[in-house]
């Protein structure tokens, strides 16, 4: 009897859930990084002149941009003092065949949405904030919502006044305001794969680390190490034990994303 | 011995099964997970000696060899007949398994024509295949085949499966009453949540289906005693 | 305890559970009803898939969840995968490849707690299906109000005035976490006290769920 061997790519293809867990037999990831280890990321504010705020984010191969412009607009009967945040994610063909749903709006009350109001009932700002994913490599769900709040503290709003005789709102070019934020939340994206006699909890997976994994754990937390959302799709159930282990690592991702992004804004202010 | 009632279970639920021998039949509804048994539908419990299944109820029907089932002819292609039996996928009906078919004498029958057929093939990764072949070619006992005229009611599963057990009942207490009467009616259970029968007087045919549809939730005695006091005069 | 609920329940309580199986004429069907909040799920299959969607070892499943108002917009779809993902790690797939399983969840009344409601009455429909299922999933809401008491089951005019909004998803073998989301602000402290009084009422839920199914099952003989 003969046994027949694979090259390691014919495996990865045949076989891909396997593939992962062989070597998560070692406690290694395909990429050569550590179960807990996070990719590279990069931030890069202001890349965009046109928009009133902008960001350019990189977490591993996963690139997005998201790109801020606000409008005056009618505000919502519902909410006449709050102006309003548009998030559109754009996963177009150009970065993955595969579509993925997009975050959920949730994330918009970090804002203090008051900020945003300029006349009472008459006019508010509007955020349209436009998330294009360029590349996607996994984990796209926190490169959006890095990219997301990193733009909004890069807004810069012109100073608006409500003339009411004329039912207009003027805007002064000369004096922008930086958009006041509440808090600063970033996310930490788990992947469990169910390796039988364990369950592996991989930290920011990779697009083929995805496709195999069978449940995805995000947790965002903000500076005073609150946590903003909790969101477990529902693929296998586990323990309290291991969110509060999920809920740790998100924080030391917090200070690490904090920093990267402190330093780019320091290196902008240079410029 | 009959089979007795253990308890109303729900999917999740565990089992445990003590038993004198080693070995243990596992019927519907019910799974082994390494060293425990864990049921997978909702309903009561059964066990007869070292059988143990779930009676649950459901309507889609998921085919299982052996069983009769009523079907309808939806398409023609090459050798076989496609035919609905209401599950997932459409049975194939060849041609060659009827009675007596060869390559030249081929079985007649048009889309849309009902049969009672038996599942030959069952198998979750290949479309269901059934047949027309009566066990013994003694003429007497001709069952399956096509279904001339008639009506089709539909019902759930459980209900089928209680009206096959008791078919021989029932049909006993209706050919005493209608063989006094000269009334000719046929009736075949399908398994699959399908009645066909046949009545020569409309009017029989709205009787037996409004006792079918009513007997749902009676209990078998119950539903033998209305047989019994069906009203088939006029 | 007496609370100052608007409907006077205590903090830790749910509401009224109600549960009326084979709803519509379908292969499986349940309106579930916590309160006045109201979800009708109906589910076919398994059936025959199209083409596109087949796959060769499982069965692929198929979530539709309807508003109470206006058409589905980006929430109706979040709660669709959500929907999908939790039913994919209950249902045996497995033993109905190359078919689909369609699920369509109908809000009838909004009064809160919607996505716990249509996930329980989704369970509820697939029991009622008949679908094989290796576990029953059931799900709770609750919200943390601005001075941190915590309510259980929180009708529409309680969510809104709120800081943060839960909801918990767990299994009925091992209770564990399944699916959960959670909005706003608060604490690790907060968020695991939630978790441990949405286990409790969760089990009431499996309770109702029970004795719902004996009832049907003593009442259809």
């Amino acid at each position: 009897m003969s046994t027949q061997t694979y090259e390691a790519e014919t495996f990865r293809k045949l076989q891909p859930q396997e593939y992962l867990r062989k070597f998560l037999l070692k406690e290694v990831r395909p990429d050569g990084r550590e179960l807990k280890q996070f990719r590279q990321t990069t931030v890069n504010l202001g890349c965009i002149s046109t928009t009133n705020g902008s960001s350019l984010v990189r977490v591993g191969n996963t690139t997005v941009v998201c790109g801020i412009k606000a409008e005056v607009s009618i505000p919502r009967q519902t909410s006449i003092k709050e102006g309003y945040l548009v998030p559109n994610v754009e996963l177009s063909p150009m970065c993955s065949p595969k579509f993925k749903p997009g975050p959920p709006s949730e994330h918009a009350q970090v804002l203090n949405l008051n900020t945003l109001c300029i006349h009472e009932g008459a006019a508010v700002w509007v955020l349209y904030a436009d998330i294009v994913c360029v590349n996607y490599d996994g984990n796209v769900f926190d490169a959006c919502v890095i990219g997301l709040i990193t733009a909004l503290s890069n807004v810069k709003l012109p100073k608006a006044t409500f003339i009411e005789e004329e039912g207009l709102v003027k805007a002064t070019e000369e004096l922008l305001i930086p958009l006041n934020l509440s808090r600063l939340p970033y996310p930490a994206t788990f992947s469990i794969f169910d390796g039988g006699h364990r369950q592996y909890f991989l930290v920011d997976p990779t697009e083929v680390e995805e496709s195999v994994a069978h449940e995805v754990i995000t947790i965002i937390c903000d500076e005073a190490g609150q946590i903003c959302t909790v969101w477990k799709v529902g693929g296998i159930s586990c323990t309290p034990k291991h969110l509060k282990k999920c809920i740790s690592i998100a924080r030391e991702r917090y200070a690490e994303i904090a920093a990267i992004v402190e330093n780019e804004e320091k290196s902008n202010q240079i410029k | 011995m009959e089979f007795q009632s253990v308890r109303t279970v729900l999917p999740g639920d565990l089992v445990y099964v003590e038993s004198e021998k080693d070995e243990i039949i596992l019927g519907p509804g019910l799974m082994q997970n390494e060293e425990s048994i864990i049921c997978t539908k909702a309903g009561v419990l059964k066990r007869k000696e070292n059988s143990w299944f779930i009676d649950s109820d459901q309507k889609r029907y998921i085919p299982a060899t052996g069983e009769n089932v009523v079907g309808r002819i939806i398409g023609k292609i090459g050798e076989v007949y496609r035919v609905d039996i209401g599950s997932a996928h459409q049975a194939l009906l060849p041609f060659l398994a009827f009675d007596n078919a060869t390559k030249k004498n081929r079985p007649n029958l048009n889309i849309g024509d009902l049969l009672y057929a038996r599942i030959s093939l069952a198998n979750r990764d290949i479309d269901p295949e059934i047949d027309c072949k009566n066990p013994s070619t003694n003429k007497a006992d001709v069952v399956y085949g096509e279904l001339k005229k008639g009506f089709i009611l539909k019902c759930s599963l459980r209900y089928c499966r209680r009206l096959f057990s008791l078919e021989t009942k029932i049909i006993e207490i209706l050919d005493k009453k209608l063989a006094q009467k000269n009334i000719e009616t046929h009736i075949a259970i399908g398994l699959n949540g399908r009645i066909w029968f046949y009545t020569e007087k409309i009017k029989h045919a709205v009787v037996f289906y409004n006792v079918l549809k009513r007997a749902e939730t009676m209990s078998d005695d119950e539903f033998l005693e209305i047989v019994k006091n069906l009203d088939l005069d006029g | 305890m007496s609370s100052n609920r608007v409907d006077k329940r205590k903090f830790t309580e749910i509401r009224p559970i109600s549960i009326e199986q084979n709803y519509v004429n379908k292969d499986g069907s349940a309106l579930f009803k916590f309160g006045d909040s109201a979800v009708l799920c109906s589910i076919n299959g398994p059936t025959e898939v199209k083409v596109r969607d087949e796959k060769l070892d499982k069965a692929t499943i198929d979530v539709s969840f309807k508003p109470w108002i206006g058409s589905p917009g980006t929430n109706e779809k979040t709660h669709e995968l959500v929907l999908r993902s939790t039913l994919e790690s209950i249902i045996q797939t497995n033993l109905h490849p190359r078919t689909l399983i369609q699920v369509v969840c109908q809000v009838l009344m909004d009064d809160g707690s919607i996505l716990a409601t249509a996930i329980n009455a989704t369970t509820m429909a697939l029991i009622n299906a008949g679908i094989s299922m290796r576990d029953i999933v059931v799900a709770v809401s609750c919200v943390i109000c601005k001075d941190g008491t915590i309510l259980i089951d929180p009708k529409v005019q309680e969510i809104e005035e709120n800081q943060s909004f839960h909801t918990f998803a767990f299994n009925k073998v091992s209770l564990n976490l399944l699916f959960c989301e959670s909005f706003g602000v608060f604490t690790e402290q907060q968020y695991f006290d939630c978790y441990e009084l949405s286990k409790t009422a969760a089990q009431e839920v499996i309770n109702e769920i029970h004795n719902t199914i004996k009832n049907n099952i003593a009442n259809g003989r």
